[in-house]
């Protein structure tokens, strides 16, 4: 398969099924995109494999890790009009609040473009953006060419 | 005793945490304050699918289930954990056909706070993935230890 033209062609077509699609994990996670006046929306809907702890219940914290992380790199691949899956380089999240058993909305904003490294940070949130449940920055690296 | 107790432990991550068991996640060794954690390798996990790469999000949720182990196997069982902050620095890229492997250590316990370094490597524990920090919370609250 040939993952050059099929992202980009994703990408330049906003077709966000196929792009997920062509990022397995994210893909798993059962991510959704949506283009706002904003900008762009990321959704995971909520279903039983995410859940951390099944008692209180409340998601995986490597599942919302992974969520925003995909969210981020997704953001970079549209941005960026990228060849190829950008390189994480780094990622740190801060957890604010237990993720419940619903879904995850998340926004990213790019915050340093440059030539080689993009600085990313992602918001999640469930009911409220005002409530976010979790922070994350993380440092792409981008193929100068390739 | 102890080694009942991490029996428990294992049992409860494997078999009563949903991701663990859907990512098939396994325990290869647990010890105070220490736990090795491994994935086989299977085709959701990729995030790059053209150089065979596994997906950061692996990375992170095999790491986050390692460190929030080890910090188990040293608290009470009526205790609670969540996971406060973590941080993985991606040394190099992990490839789709082989296994990967988190060991994490506790290294610092608080009565409030457990602080954790962990590892993440393939084939060669000299070679490695990526290399991990992150802080627990202790909650006194609740029964059974639990992950974030």
């Amino acid at each position: 398969m040939n993952d050059k033209s099929e992202l980009l062609k994703a990408v330049d077509a906003e077709d966000y099924l196929q792009l997920v699609s062509l990022v397995p994990y994210a893909d798993y996670l059962g991510m959704k995109i949506n283009r706002h006046t904003s900008g762009l929306q990321y959704l995971m809907p909520f279903r039983e494999a995410l859940l951390g702890n099944p008692v209180l219940p409340s998601l995986h914290g490597g599942v919302i890790a992974g969520f925003m992380e995909n969210a981020a790199l997704i953001e970079v691949l549209i941005k960026q009009r990228q060849n190829r899956i950008p390189k994480p380089v780094d990622f740190s999240i801060d957890y604010l609040r237990p993720g419940r058993a619903q879904q995850c909305q998340a926004r990213v904003e790019v915050v340093r473009e440059g030539k080689r490294i993009v600085l990313a940070r992602v918001d999640c949130w469930q009911d409220s953006e005002d409530a976010l449940i979790a922070q994350v920055r993380m440092h792409f690296l981008l193929e100068e060419s390739e | 005793m102890d080694e009942d107790r991490y029996a428990k432990i294992a049992e409860y991550f494997i078999q009563r945490i949903p991701h663990v068991k859907d990512m098939g996640m396994q325990i290869s060794r647990l010890d105070t304050g220490l736990a090795v954690v491994c994935v086989s390798q299977q085709s959701f996990m990729l995030g790059n699918t053209r150089h065979n790469l596994i997906n950061g999000g692996v990375i992170s949720s095999l790491v986050d289930t390692a460190c929030g182990m080890a910090v188990c196997t040293l608290i009470n069982e009526s205790e609670r954990i969540a996971t406060l902050d973590l941080r993985i620095d991606n040394l190099r890229p992990a490839v789709g056909d082989l296994p990967l492997v988190a060991e994490a250590e506790c290294y610092h316990m608080t009565p409030q706070i457990a602080f954790v370094k962990a590892v993440a490597y393939q084939d060669n524990r000299e070679r490695l993935i990526a290399n991990s920090m992150s802080t627990f919370i202790r909650k006194k609250t609740g029964s059974g230890s639990t992950p974030a």
